[in-house]
């Protein structure tokens, strides 16, 4: 059986993660002083898993971490302001809680965790918690980044189909007659039909030309 | 700490004398009986008498869990010496980390594990398999042929030796696998793929009984070890005088320990425990671990006068000893132990003979799960002897 993806660097967000890469994972700890913390900061390192340690959590994540585990319950307590960008996270965060009470369970679902590891520690299942939100972390991103793409694609259709009705009503020529002023225009400067487009349409604000409100349909 | 007292101290033995793999797991009861009667001549624990609780859980992994909660629970004993299977330490981890006791586990296994309940005495892969996958390609050929009883160790053992052939250039022909307690006559087909693929050599992972079998087969089946040698990284002394010792002849082993291995520690310990239990009787790499690892847990128990574990196992952890194979050391962050490895080819009288060794003790790393050739020069620095 060949691998599939040889070598692959840690920080290509694209690609899956397999256990052997495991060691080429950089691990932020946030953890104040206890024990736990000490335990799990020693099992990282057994794992072969690159770890520093801080407390309190850094205003900026440094850019070079991958996984971000954080011990959930001194950031409540200690009224700590994390601003940790759950929409965009900057690394992947595996939560350590020692209560399941509400308070404790919605701290960790705001931060959108992408696993939970229980105290008392148990060594057992870390390893399996890293890799598999690892990859359901680049997973996310991929798919973040496809739907961004898609979103970026059907604006730009709906620009351009907005841009030949208005050329349609005002030139009044056919739809494919719009179409090839806008692809003539595009070549002409140099730049893409989208932007052509998007031109028509801000000029037609200003000059108020005619707007069939049925392509307006978002 | 302990008051001082007399009493005995009681430890718990799991190791069967029924089953699949008794013929191995006697010979642990046996180095595990032993050691405690030598602590025992040299005064015990501090005046203290170490006593063993015994229980053969015949091969069983249910068994194995209720047997050591018994001890545990109604034994009141902390320490448990036992387990070869996989199935059956994780049987007993989940009885010792529940009740916190003590595992001190004497069998080579597949890594990827660390309790607070447990000290692992056998090799690690990085200590066996990778000796072995370097020993062969570098000497006897490309072509493997995968065999073993089908449960994790096995499995695993396979994956780590396919990925070191596979980066090597290498292939593997064909790849067979049996229950544990497969009939005789299910080696025969397998034996006769086998034959007919002809690979270079056969990268074997049976235990028990099975080990057993299938050189048996192999031999019957006129196989010649000189042409295609079965390695394997659990065939020891005691299964080739099970097989009889014409059968397993030329055949290759991966361990930290062989009866052959030389020096004054390992000679001294042999004739002592001939002296015990017969002329004939021989040792090998898990019967090592369960007697060095008796002794480990004894200089320990001297040390802090109990067995409770939370004071026990850190002066467990980072002590040395000098055992049979070489001077170990129980390592401190993962609580593996760094031993000696060796490959060796069976001899005609049952014993070993040592091909290669490596410089020092190789310290343990269970959680590696990629093993790459090109670094292999520089990491083992094996010695052919």
């Amino acid at each position: 059986m060949v691998s599939r993806s040889p070598n692959v660097a840690p920080h290509d967000g694209s690609a899956p993660i397999q256990i052997k890469d495991i060691r080429s994972l950089r691990v932020l700890l946030l953890q104040p002083k206890s024990s736990e913390g000490e335990e799990l900061w020693q099992h990282l390192n057994r794992i072969g898993c690159q770890v520093q340690t801080n407390w309190p959590p850094p205003a900026e994540i440094p850019a070079n971490i991958d996984v971000v585990f954080a011990f959930i319950r001194p950031l409540v307590e200690g009224g700590i302001t994390w601003n940790w960008n759950a929409d965009d996270p900057p690394a992947v965060l595996i939560a350590i809680v020692d209560y399941e009470n509400p308070i404790i369970v919605e701290k960790v679902l705001r931060l959108r965790a992408q696993a939970v590891i229980g105290l008392p520690l148990r060594t057992f299942g870390i390893l399996a918690n890293i890799l598999l939100s690892v990859n359901n972390h680049r997973r996310e991103e991929r798919l973040r980044i496809r739907v961004e793409r898609l979103s970026a694609k059907l604006k730009a259709h709906r620009d351009i189909d907005k841009a030949k009705e208005i050329l349609m009503a005002t030139n009044k020529v056919s739809e494919q007659v719009a179409y090839e002023t806008l692809r003539e225009q595009a070549m002409n400067k140099r730049t893409t039909i989208e932007a052509i487009a998007l031109a028509i349409i801000n000029a037609s604000d200003v000059l108020k030309l005619p707007v069939k409100e049925a392509v307006d349909v978002a | 700490m302990a008051t001082r007292t007399e009493e005995p101290m009681k430890v718990g033995v799991l190791f069967s004398q029924t089953g699949v793999t008794s013929v191995m797991e006697r010979s642990m009861l046996n180095a595990t009986l032993f050691a405690i009667h030598e602590v025992n001549e040299a005064g015990g624990i501090n005046g203290r008498e170490l006593v063993a609780v015994h229980y053969d859980p015949g091969c069983d992994a249910v068994a194995y869990h209720s047997l050591a909660n018994r001890l545990l629970v109604e034994d009141g004993v902390r320490i448990i010496f036992g387990c070869y299977m996989s199935s059956t330490r994780k049987a007993v981890l989940k009885a010792v980390e529940h009740r916190n006791g003590l595992l001190c586990y004497p069998a080579q296994y597949e890594g990827f594990e660390y309790s607070r309940n447990a000290i692992y005495c056998g090799a690690a892969p990085n200590q066996n398999s990778v000796q072995l996958g370097e020993h062969l390609l570098n000497h006897i050929g490309q072509r493997f042929y995968m065999v073993g009883s089908d449960y994790i160790w096995p499995r695993e053992s396979d994956r780590i030796m396919n990925e070191m052939l596979v980066k090597h250039g290498g292939e593997v022909a064909g790849r067979g696998y049996l229950k544990l307690d497969a009939r005789r006559s299910a080696y025969k087909p397998l034996v006769a793929d086998i034959k007919r693929k002809q690979p270079d050599v056969i990268f074997c992972n049976f235990v028990g009984e099975s080990i057993v079998h299938f050189y048996q087969a192999f031999a019957e089946a006129g196989l010649d070890p000189k042409a295609m040698p079965i390695a394997s990284l659990t065939t020891s002394e005691s299964d080739i005088q099970a097989m009889g010792i014409d059968v397993g002849a030329g055949h290759i082993t991966s361990a930290s320990y062989f009866q052959s291995v030389g020096g004054l520690q390992n000679e001294r310990c042999v004739e002592r425990y001939k002296k015990r239990f017969g002329s004939d009787a021989v040792t090998n790499m898990c019967w090592e671990a369960a007697y060095f690892q008796v002794h480990v847990v004894a200089n320990a128990l001297r040390k802090t006068g109990t067995d409770d574990v939370e004071t026990l196992r850190p002066a467990i952890l980072g002590s040395e000893f000098d055992a049979p194979q070489g001077r170990i050391r129980i390592d401190p962050d993962n609580a593996h132990t760094h031993v000696w490895p060796r490959v060796a080819r069976a001899r005609e009288d049952g014993q070993f003979e040592i091909l290669s060794k490596s410089a020092t003790a190789v310290r343990p790393d269970p959680y590696l799960a990629s093993y790459n050739p090109e670094e292999w020069g520089e990491r083992l620095a094996m010695h052919s002897l």
